[in-house]
């Protein structure tokens, strides 16, 4: 009697960690989805794009990708930006320069 | 590539009420000849998109439908296109409420009148029609009669666009054209690319910068500086600046004194970073969702970066922070 109730237990501890085994698998595969959907709703460029959020600089990296929707705070608009951002023509990233510049961009 | 010699390819002089800055990568000859490509741009520019002159092709538009020229329909294109890109925070029609505030003139002859005491001292408030309200068919113009173009906010970087492009494509060498804060940059780039320092006001690349600064190089399309910190002026008691906000008809908040953004276009980068100006706190996430490399100062001279602004060689004169605020 004891032995079958041992044996009964032993076998449910193990389905109990199958069980955990295969939502664990699930909710890590989840999360790989999920962080993928995160990541392609995060605004910004695959190319180091960064937002500083204080003076001293947090840079966390965002990834920009095609056909997800964004949502203006200040008009409530929505737009796709599988236009690549809605129709900015893009360049690459300036650089920093130690040299002497040849010109300077302020307000005038 | 031909690598960037100075002074000798490089000239300053004012044009559009503001400073111009050709700089060329190539010979003497060459920038002598550039210079005359865009002084007779500037000059045709002036003599069709001006407000301030009575001339001009702008000021004889008639409600509701017109034929325009074909340089005008294209800057008018790019104000829409603005428009667009900014969901109507950079919106061509608020030249009465323009007016409205004092800024009727060139900006010498306002602050002529403020300092000689002449100054009317009246704010009148103006409806604005908004950029929706426009159509552009080819050449062919429709406004209903209460609009009012202004392409002030456009007009300049689309300039620098447009020369520097005429002015690569005819000499074949590189070229940089700056318009005030707005610098359109085309043909091979020198080596090292173009450094441009950034700052809170344009001025001469050999003198010392007010405020915080950075140095960064670009060798291709555009830069723009938008900024509360230049044509100010004091009307019925308030400190008024030059960007307006169309929703309101009145100067944006002051939350960031100064915002350059570097786009494939001066044009669109000029967009982008009046419409930051005037988004104010929202600037920084539309800025990043739309990879526009940025530099924001806010009006304490703390300065933020966004999507690839490169935070290295910043630099401050902590004179003009004070003067700021």
């Amino acid at each position: 009697m004891n032995r079958d109730r041992i044996g009964r237990a032993v076998a449910a501890r193990v389905r109990g960690q199958a069980r955990v085994r295969s939502a664990t698998a699930a909710v890590s595969a989840t999360s790989v989805v999920a962080a993928g959907v995160v990541a392609l709703a995060l605004p910004g460029s695959t190319h180091a794009a960064t937002t500083g959020t204080s003076p001293t600089g947090t840079s966390p990296s965002n990834t920009k990708t095609s056909n997800t929707k964004t949502s203006n705070t200040k008009t409530g608009s929505t737009k796709t930006s599988n236009e690549d951002n809605s129709g900015f023509s893009q360049s690459s990233a300036p650089s920093a320069s130690s040299g002497q510049s040849v010109a300077t961009s302020g307000g005038s | 590539m031909r690598t960037l010699e100075r002074p000798r390819n490089a000239v300053t002089w004012t044009a559009l009420g503001t400073q111009v800055r050709l700089v060329v990568a190539g010979t003497e000859t060459e920038l002598d000849q550039a210079r005359r490509i865009l002084a007779a741009d500037l000059a045709e520019v002036d003599v069709t998109c001006s407000r301030f002159r009575p001339d001009s092709e702008i000021r004889t538009l008639a409600a509701p439908r017109t034929q325009v020229s074909s340089l005008l329909a294209e800057a008018i294109a790019v104000a829409l296109r603005a428009a667009r890109l900014t969901d109507g925070d950079v919106d061509p029609t608020v030249g009465a409420a323009m007016r409205g505030i004092g800024y009727d003139r060139d900006y010498a002859a306002v602050q002529a009148t403020i300092q000689d005491g002449t100054e009317n001292q009246t704010i009148t408030q103006h409806t604005i029609p908004g950029w929706r309200s426009i159509g552009l068919d080819g050449r062919t113009l429709t406004l209903p009669s209460d609009a009012e173009l202004d392409l002030g906010a456009t007009a300049k970087a689309w300039a620098a666009d447009r020369s520097a492009h005429r002015i690569a494509n005819h000499l074949g060498c590189g070229v940089l054209v700056g318009l005030g804060g707005d610098i359109a940059v085309a043909g091979p780039p020198p080596e090292e690319g173009w450094p441009i320092r950034v700052q809170d006001v344009t001025g001469h690349p050999d003198d010392d910068p007010e405020g915080p600064y950075a140095t960064i190089t670009i060798a291709k399309g555009g830069l723009a500086t938008s900024s509360t910190a230049a044509r100010r002026w004091r009307r019925g008691g308030d400190v008024l600046h030059h960007i307006l906000d169309p929703r309101t008809g009145r100067p944006a908040a002051p939350v960031w004194r100064t915002v350059s953004v570097t786009a494939g276009t001066c044009a669109d980068a000029n967009a982008a970073s009046t419409a930051a100006i005037i988004r104010g706190r929202d600037a920084m996430g539309w800025l990043a969702r739309n990879c526009l490399p940025a530099r924001l100062v806010d009006v304490k001279g703390a300065v933020f970066t966004v999507a690839g602004w490169p935070r290295a060689n910043e630099r401050a004169n902590e004179r003009a922070n004070e003067r700021a605020q």
